[in-house]
This record gives structure tokens, C-alpha cells and sequence, in this order.
């Protein structure tokens, strides 16, 4: 069963001549638990694709369907709560709380669903991100791959179906970088989830099950066996 | 791009909105300061032209002077100019009369019109010692005019005059229904030699500008071996110099600096909290300039030369309308006329505009340096990695074991960066201690006037000689048309009295039903009904030298009075004063008529009922019209009223603006991370709680603060302004104290909802991309 559907999303920006068109009619599916990978130049729409699936941005036209669920179609709090609950996001820039320590920051979309933490899942996390000598430290007093091994933990903590990661390795040095990938992918076969991963690294791109090529705003590549149409 | 300098006005295009609202927090600042000492400089020299007017441009008075030392004095260096001055019949109680009317005598030098007083002159002044200047009230009730041959007739025979002109006195004529002359000196002495009086002139002095006239008096004193009763210094004009040595005008001076400081601090916490907020950026920014080059000393270059930027901008649009304010205010002041009409209307405040300027310039400076300073701690990487400054402000993780993660982040937030902690809450804090302290002055300029007592006659009658006015006249004073209340006092001076306290001499005086009632508000202990009810109870009025309290006892005329209530003011304010109801009166000192009664006229009174009520006096008693002083007393109290609260009201804006936008800038620092929160699936409900939660840390740590330190000074204020002067008890001012917490609760409520509506309305991508 497809996890995610991405029906005839556009975006443009501006109207006019000033018009920039960001997204022409992008259309696929994924399904559960594959690891993709989107690549493209800068500029080509790929973090605007990713925003869109994240209902981080509205489209111009398109729906997007998550576990069959019509993301566009819901409201604002409908939204945030799915959001929280449904997809987990690692950003390139980290984006961590800087006020909150390492095993917070991690609980911090379950303390905002008003839940209590699931220790022993928070353990197991830390230790599956080699965190555990860490969870008392601020962000600030971490290096680069340890916030962003944070950022993947938080991303983890509510057992999202899909993880949505943009250039997760983009802050990060080739050994950081691999193994941070190393976690994903492990993380994504030990709790089954969708992750759909920007990446601008080849040799990161090919660890991924598909490879999604993006450029001027259309997918020219779907990758694997896919049987979807291209826009 | 000429050099890397040009990126200033390029930067400053591209960061418009974030730069909008620190010039518009520039722009108030200096608006604000700009217009408040503009204002109190234009209110000074309105005060000092109307003390010059009502008491003259002279410095210091001598009595019992020798000629010698006079002629010594005036060719003092230090003298500007002198003049001799003499008066018969100022207690208008002698029979000096001119046409019938009773007259009061000046005999003076023509410097003494031309610089010591201030007075409007119509015609020349005596060219000989057969000419005299009268007082302009002398047209209506004389008739007489300039050229015009009068008589004054003295106890021992009558001179005839002619009118060269007309000149204004002190009020002393018209008060007293009677008219000035002002002759010279010879002419004085011809008159003194006429009914064998010894002249007692007074000789006048002004000093010459830039003179310390404290020390000069002093030397004087010292050179002439002067007594300290036979020198009377021109109080009122000295103390607005800053030479007034009485402590009024100290702790005056004292508590206006102290408000003054207050405003500065206001302007510059206001810079300081709004560049303050978005220095995370800025660091970055400068971090960045430093990772492609810059050198330490072109970064602080470059951050004065944009601060600069924004001054010159700014500072012009704070300074011109501050000015305009105060042409404004100042129009509207004279419009309203009494001493107001002493206020200029264009004039340029130096020090006002000075004030502003330097608020803004230094501010901005100081307050600038601080981001580049920042900067040069910042490490390249981090400086551009996008982690830097946000999180390295942060020393200890939030407490979420407690409380919702909402509510300790936004706690933490607030108290978090000490830095911004402080500027914000001592801003929330100033404002309300700028509100208290001005509360507490309205309250002194209440003190200060007291026309605006209930019991405040239009009109005074006053009993001549030894002929009291009796309780018939009362009666029939009260049948008159256009009267709307009349009320008598009986009063007896200087009775010998004896008390457990040290006391010498009393006063006794009647109120009665009304009067009493009007006590009631001035009460600042005991109880008013035991002095209403029963005979042998009297009220007495707080001064300094009265040590009379409620439960002493005073005995006088071989009987016993216990005062039951003392009051902060009265008809009389001076020497110990005891009132008593008409039966108390009687029963201390026998006499049971009145010395002075006391009517108030409907607001449409008509001119002949008050002539009426002129005609039924004439000839016995003595007669003051108190409208006009009344109305310009009502007026200046008004208008001080309007200054205060209009002062208020600014303050409270401020603290309104100065609130939402703080919580404002702050939200746009943090954008980034509430986008990224708003992202892992924080509801907009929770990052509006969250908001509203820093919001009401800084509100209740400001309110605390601000409360604890403006009390201290509110005291202060009203102790050293009001109860040393009219005994009011200090009380804890709960309507100011409600007033502003409501407000600054307020300004926090719309300060959570501005930027939360900002955010909700934009994209959650756009709050992380935001930079």
C-alpha cells in the first residue's frame, strides 16, 4: 500500500511576469517503508516538493495524501496535530531547541501532544544514537553530527510513518555524514518508516532504495521499478 | 559599491522592516525627550516671566539701610541697578484718600519701576513732586485721566496733583478697594514731613546677570553687618534661578532631575531593549563580514556609521515634531490665558532639542557597539553555520518536569538572555515607576493651589478696624438675588495659649455648618464629628511650626480646648490655628461676630447684584474681589492637571508601544525556531500561549520591580513635596498602582496577539527560511 500520494502538486511563486513556477504538476506515489532519495540541481524544486509534502507550504493546485489522508484538506490545528503525529522532519540547519537539552529536545513532540514520553523508547533511541552520554547536554555544547543525530531522534520519538529529512548531511563531514545515514536507514527498517531524504551527495543518493530526480520544477527520473507516470 | 561601507544603505534597504521598528523606536525617544524638556523648559520660562511680573525683576530688598552704605552698594560690580521705595497706608487703614477713595502711597525712584518691578506704565512718570502715577483702577472708580488735577487728602491736609500716567502696583490696591499712587521721592517726603512721619524706605537691588546671589547676599551681609530680618530676598524669582536655598525649591529641583533621569532612561532603554532584540541576527551578520575579511576595526567602523545612518534619519523625525508638540502644547497653554499667557509659543527649547538629540546619537552609539562586540567573540564557522548566538545565550535547559513545554519555554525564554531580561524589565519597570512619580506630583500641584477648595470665595468681606460684622449682615447678604452661598467666620488672633507642647499663641477661628463639611476632605487624623457635636473641641491646622496633635489639650482665656481632628489646610495656614464650631468660638474668647464673611456667587451672576452687594458694604467693611484670582488659580491647576495626566497618558503609551514592540522584535528573533517548532507540530494555540507566557514573565517581573523601587520614590515625592508642607499622610497609592498594572497587563495581552497574528498568517516555510 502506497503511504504517500502526491497528485499534480504546482507551486508557483509571484504572478505575472515575476511569475516563477516551482512545481509544474509533480505526480508519485511511495509506499510504506521505502527509503527515496530526491536529487536535483539547486533551484529545482526538490525543498519546495518536500515542504509541500510536509504541509509545511500550501500548493497552487494538487493534493497530497498521506496514509490516505488528504493533507490540504484539513485545518490548521487538524494539520499540526497530524503533522506532529504523522511525520517526523530533520533539517539541514538542525533546527534544534537551543533551550532544551538533548533528551528534551528528542521528547519535545510528545510534550507537545500533552503525552507522556515513552522511556523506554527514549532509551532506546538515545543508545541507537549513541546519544546516551549526551542527553543532559544543551545543542549549543554539541558538535554538528550530534545535533543532527538529535534532530533524527526527535524525528523518530512519535513513530511517524514518514520522515521527511532535507539534506540531513548538508552540515556535516563525510564520516558524520555516513553514518548519519547508516541511522536512517537502520532506524527506517527497524520501525518501518517512509523516508524521503533531499540530498545533494550521489553516493548518499545511491544508498536509498529510489532515487527521485528533480529539475526545473518536474521529475524527470521516478528511479527504481516505479510505474508512475511522469508529469 | 565604492567601498565596503556602501553595504550600510544596501543592508539597510534590504533589512526595511526589521530597521523600521528600531527607527521607529529611535524616532519616540527622541520624540518623547525632545517634547518633555522642551516642554518643561518652555514651562520654566513662563514661570520665571510670571514671578518677574508678579514680583519683580529685583534680587534682594534691605530695610533700615543707611544712605551711605546704599550709594556703597550700588557701585558693587555685582549691583546691576538699586532704588529706594517707600508706602504709607499699604494696610489701606489710614486716612489717605484720593477723590473719597482710599489711597495707598508709593514713593519710589524711576528705577524702581524701570528695573525692579515689572509693571505696565501708560503715560511718564513724575517729572516733579507735583506729579503722580495712579493705578489703572483709579480710571474707573475716579474717573480721572492722564493731565488731570487730583487731591490727596492726608490726616493733616490736602496736596493737589496732576496725573502724568498710570502704572500697575502688586494687587495691593485692588485688593484692598483702594487706589496706588506713585510719586518720587520728594514729593513722598514732602508729604511724610506734612503728617510728621518718619520715612522707612526700602532699598531694592537687582544683581547683575551670572552672579552668584547667594554669595553676593551673603558678603553683603557680612560687609554691612546686615540683620537677617532687615534683608528679604525675591524668593520666588532666586528659587527658579536656582539660588533659592529654601527647601521647597531644593527638593523641587531635586525631584525634577530625578523625573528627568527617569524620561532619559526611558528613551535609552527603549533603543537599547529594540536594538537589543535582534542582535542574534546582527551577530551573525557581523560574523559573517568578519569570516570574508573585515577586520575588528571596520566591523565597530561599519556599526557606528549605520547606527549614524539611522540617526539621520531618526533624530530629525523625533526632534520636528517634538518641537511642533511643544508649539503645540504652548499655543494651547496661552490660549487658555491667566499666567499662561506668559508661555511662548515659538520658541525653541535649546536644551530640549539638545536633550533629544544626545538621547538618540549616544543611545544608538552605545547600545550599537554592542553586536559588534558580540561579533568579534563569534567564530567564523559558527558565525555562518545558522546555530550561532541563538545558542550560545543559552546556559541551562528549560524545566519541562513541571509544566507544559509551552509554558517553560516560554518562561525560559524571558528569563533566559539576562540581558534582554533586564532591558525589558526595567523598562516595564520604569514606566511604572514614571507613572507613579508623576501621580505623585499632580497630587503636590494639588497642595500647591488652593483656590480649588470648595469653600474658595468669590467674594470677602472684611471687618475694619474694631467694628466686627454682624450676624443681621450675614442675613441679608443672603437675600440678595445672584448669591449662591454665604458663610461667616468669627476669628480672633493671637490669643495667649498654653498647651503641653510648646506654644505661645493662637489663633481662634468660627466655621460653620458648611465650612465643617468642606474639613472633612482635608482631614489627616482625628475626627471632626466631636467638634461638631460638643463645645470645647477644636480642629487645628497641620504646619511646620504648629506641634500640635489630636488629644492635646490648649488652654486659653482660662478655658480648655481638646483638639479632636487636625486638618491639612484651613483658612489659615500660618501660626497654630484652632477652629472651633460658632458655639465654641463664643464660649473661648466671647465675641460672637463675625471678623470676615465669605459668598459665593451663582455661575450667572449679574453685575448689578454684585454692585449691590459692593453698595452694602461700602463704607463698612472692606471689600476683595476674589473671581479673577480664583479662575486663574482654577486654570493653572486645570492645565497642570491636563500636563500630568497628558504626561501620564504619554508615559502609558509608551509602555503600551514599548511592550508590543519588545514582544514583537523578540518573536521575529526567534522566528526561525518557532517556524521550525510550528514544524515538528506546535499548534499555533501553543506558540501563542507560549508567547503570551514570556510576555507575562517580563510583565510580572517588571510590575514587581517597578512597584518596589516607584513606591520608595512616590513616597518620597509626596513626603518631601506634600506632608512636610501640608501634613497629608503618605498612603499607598492603590488607584495609580491598579491603573498602571492594567495597563501594562494590557499592553501584554495585545503584545501576545500582534506578533501571533503575524505568524499565523505566514507559511511555516517561510518562518524557517526567514533570516
Amino acid at each position: 500500500m502506497d503511504l504517500l500520494e502526491v497528485r499534480s502538486i504546482s507551486k508557483t511563486y509571484g504572478s505575472g511576469e515575476a511569475a516563477v513556477h516551482a512545481l509544474k504538476e509533480v505526480s508519485f506515489s511511495v509506499p510504506k517503508g521505502e527509503f527515496v532519495a530526491v536529487v536535483g540541481e539547486s533551484g529545482s524544486g526538490k525543498s519546495t516538493l518536500l515542504n509541500m509534502m510536509g504541509a509545511l507550504d500550501t500548493a497552487t493546485s494538487g493534493r497530497v495524501f498521506i496514509d490516505g489522508k488528504d493533507i490540504f484538506a484539513m485545518d490548521d490545528s487538524k494539520l499540526t496535530v497530524f503533522r506532529r503525529r504523522n511525520i517526523g522532519f530533520i533539517f539541514q540547519a538542525f533546527n534544534l531547541i537551543p533551550e532544551l537539552n538533548v533528551e528534551q529536545n528528542i521528547m519535545f513532540p510528545v510534550l507537545l501532544d500533552y503525552q507522556k514520553p515513552d522511556k523506554r523508547y527514549l532509551e532506546e533511541l538515545l543508545s541507537v544514537l549513541n546519544l546516551k552520554e549526551r542527553r543532559h547536554h544543551l545543542p549549543g555544547q554539541l558538535s554538528g553530527g550530534q545535533q543532527q543525530r538529535v534532530a533524527i531522534g526527535r524525528a523518530l520519538m512519535t513513530r511517524p510513518s514518514l520522515i521527511l529529512a532535507d539534506e540531513p548531511t548538508g552540515n556535516l563531514d563525510s564520516k558524520n555524514s555516513s553514518e548519519v545515514i547508516a541511522l536512517l536507514k537502520e532506524t527506517s527498517k527497524i520501525y518501518e518508516q517512509t523516508i524521503i531524504m533531499i540530498t545533494h551527495n550521489q553516493s548518499i543518493a545511491q544508498s536509498a532504495d529510489r532515487i527521485l530526480s528533480v529539475s526545473d520544477g518536474v521529475i524527470t527520473d521516478l528511479g527504481g521499478a516505479a510505474n508512475e507516470k511522469l508529469s | 559599491m565604492k567601498s565596503y561601507l556602501s553595504l550600510i544603505p544596501i543592508s539597510a534597504e534590504v533589512h526595511r522592516r526589521r530597521n523600521r521598528m528600531t527607527l521607529f523606536c529611535i524616532i519616540i525617544s527622541v520624540f518623547l525627550v525632545t517634547a518633555v524638556f522642551s516642554m518643561a523648559d518652555m514651562g520654566y520660562r513662563m514661570e520665571k516671566a510670571d514671578m518677574v511680573k508678579k514680583h519683580g525683576k529685583w534680587s534682594v530688598c534691605l530695610y533700615h539701610m543707611q544712605q551711605e552704605d546704599a550709594e556703597l552698594i550700588g557701585l558693587q560690580e555685582d549691583v546691576e541697578s538699586t532704588a529706594w521705595y517707600d508706602v504709607i497706608n499699604s494696610e489701606t487703614d489710614e486716612s489717605y484718600y484720593i477723590n473719597d477713595k482710599v489711597a495707598i502711597l508709593y514713593g519710589v525712584e524711576k528705577g524702581y519701576l524701570a528695573n525692579m518691578v515689572n509693571y505696565q506704565v501708560e503715560g511718564k512718570f513724575p517729572k516733579n513732586a507735583s506729579e503722580i502715577m495712579l493705578t489703572p483702577n483709579a480710571r474707573e472708580i475716579t474717573e480721572v485721566d492722564i493731565g488731570d488735577k487730583v487731591t490727596i487728602s492726608t490726616p493733616s491736609g490736602d496736596i493737589g496733583y496732576t496725573v502724568s500716567g498710570f502704572c500697575d502696583d502688586d494687587g495691593s490696591a485692588v485688593l484692598g478697594d483702594a487706589i496706588g499712587i506713585y510719586m518720587d521721592r520728594t514729593a513722598f517726603y514732602n508729604i511724610c514731613t506734612l503728617n510728621s512721619r518718619k520715612e522707612t524706605p526700602s532699598y531694592y537691588i537687582r544683581f547683575q546677570k551670572g552672579v552668584n546671589v547667594r554669595e553676593a547676599i551673603t558678603e553683603m551681609k557680612d560687609q554691612y553687618g546686615l540683620k537677617e530680618k532687615n534683608v528679604v530676598e525675591n524668593k520666588g524669582v532666586l528659587g527658579l534661578e536656582g539660588y533659592g536655598g529654601s527647601n521647597m525649591f531644593v527638593s523641587l529641583y531635586g525631584i525634577a532631575a530625578v523625573l528627568f533621569v527617569l524620561i532619559l532612561l526611558a528613551g535609552v532603554f527603549m533603543i537599547a531593549g529594540s536594538l537589543n532584540s535582534d542582535i542574534a541576527e546582527r551577530s551573525r551578520f557581523f560574523g559573517m563580514m568578519r569570516c570574508i575579511g573585515a577586520s575588528r576595526k571596520q566591523i565597530r567602523y561599519f556599526v557606528r556609521l549605520e547606527a549614524l545612518n539611522w540617526c539621520k534619519i531618526a533624530v530629525p523625525a523625533g526632534v520636528i515634531p517634538g518641537i511642533m508638540v511643544t508649539w503645540g502644547g504652548c499655543a494651547a497653554m496661552r490660549f487658555v490665558g491667566a499666567e499662561f499667557s506668559e508661555m511662548p509659543v515659538f520658541g525653541i527649547s535649546v536644551i530640549g532639542i539638545a536633550s533629544g538629540v544626545f538621547v538618540g546619537i549616544l543611545t544608538v552609539l552605545l547600545a550599537a557597539q554592542s553586536p559588534a562586540k558580540r561579533a568579534s567573540k563569534v567564530s567564523p564557522a559558527a558565525a555562518v553555520s545558522g546555530n550561532a548566538g541563538n545558542m550560545r545565550n543559552v546556559r541551562h535547559a528549560a524545566d519541562v518536569r513541571f509544566s507544559k513545554v509551552e509554558t517553560a519555554l516560554g518562561i525560559h525564554h524571558a528569563v533566559s538572555a539576562r540581558k534582554n531580561l533586564v532591558l525589558m524589565v526595567c523598562s516595564f519597570a520604569l514606566s511604572i515607576i514614571m507613572f507613579l512619580s508623576f501621580s505623585a506630583v499632580l497630587d503636590f500641584a494639588k497642595s500647591l493651589l488652593p483656590s480649588i477648595r470648595p469653600y474658595e470665595p468669590d467674594f470677602v468681606v472684611v471687618a475694619q478696624g474694631k467694628s466686627l460684622i454682624g450676624k443681621d449682615f450675614l442675613e441679608e447678604v443672603g437675600r440678595q438675588d445672584g448669591i449662591k452661598r454665604v458663610y461667616g467666620n468669627m476669628c480672633s488672633s493671637c490669643i495667649p495659649a498654653e498647651a503641653d507642647k510648646k506654644i505661645e499663641k493662637a489663633r481662634v477661628v468660627s466655621y460653620d455648618e458648611y465650612m465643617l463639611q468642606c474639613a472633612e476632605d482635608e482631614i489627616i487624623s482625628g475626627d471632626i464629628s466631636k467638634v461638631r457635636k460638643r463645645k470645647g473641641y477644636v480642629m487645628t491646622v497641620f504646619n511646620k511650626n504648629n506641634p500640635l496633635e489630636v488629644g492635646d489639650k490648649v488652654r486659653l482665656n482660662g478655658k480648655e480646648a481638646e483638639v479632636a481632628a487636625v486638618l491639612s489646610e484651613g483658612l489659615f495656614a500660618d501660626e497654630v490655628t484652632l477652629i472651633g464650631t460658632e458655639d465654641t468660638f463664643t464660649w473661648l474668647t466671647g465675641q460672637n461676630q463675625y471678623t470676615m464673611v465669605q459668598v459665593q456667587f451663582h455661575k450667572d451672576v449679574a453685575a448689578k447684584d454684585i454692585r449691590a452687594l459692593r453698595d452694602l458694604a461700602d463704607g463698612k467693611y472692606a471689600v476683595t474681589d476674589q473671581r479673577q484670582i480664583n479662575q486663574e488659580s482654577n486654570i493653572t491647576f486645570w492645565m497642570l492637571r491636563l500636563l500630568v495626566y497628558g504626561f501620564l497618558f504619554i508615559v502609558a503609551m509608551i509602555t503600551v508601544f514599548y511592550i508590543i514592540n519588545s514582544i514583537s522584535m523578540n518573536v521575529s528573533a526567534r522566528i526561525k525556531q518557532y517556524g521550525a517548532m510550528r514544524a515538528i507540530g506546535m499548534s499555533m494555540h501553543q506558540l501563542t500561549k507560549m508567547i503570551a507566557v514570556e510576555a507575562v514573565t517580563y510583565a510580572a517581573c517588571g510590575g514587581v520591580v517597578g512597584c518596589m523601587a516607584g513606591l520608595p520614590l512616590h513616597y518620597l515625592i509626596i513626603h518631601k513635596l506634600v506632608t512636610r508642607y501640608s501634613g497629608i499622610p503618605w498612603n499607598i497609592p492603590v488607584a495609580a498602582i491598579a491603573v498602571i498594572l492594567l495597563i501594562v497587563s494590557v499592553s501584554a495581552v495585545l503584545a501576545v496577539y500582534v506578533p501571533a497574528k503575524r505568524m499565523k498568517k505566514m507559511e511555516i516555510v517561510d518562518t524557517i527560511n526567514e533570516l
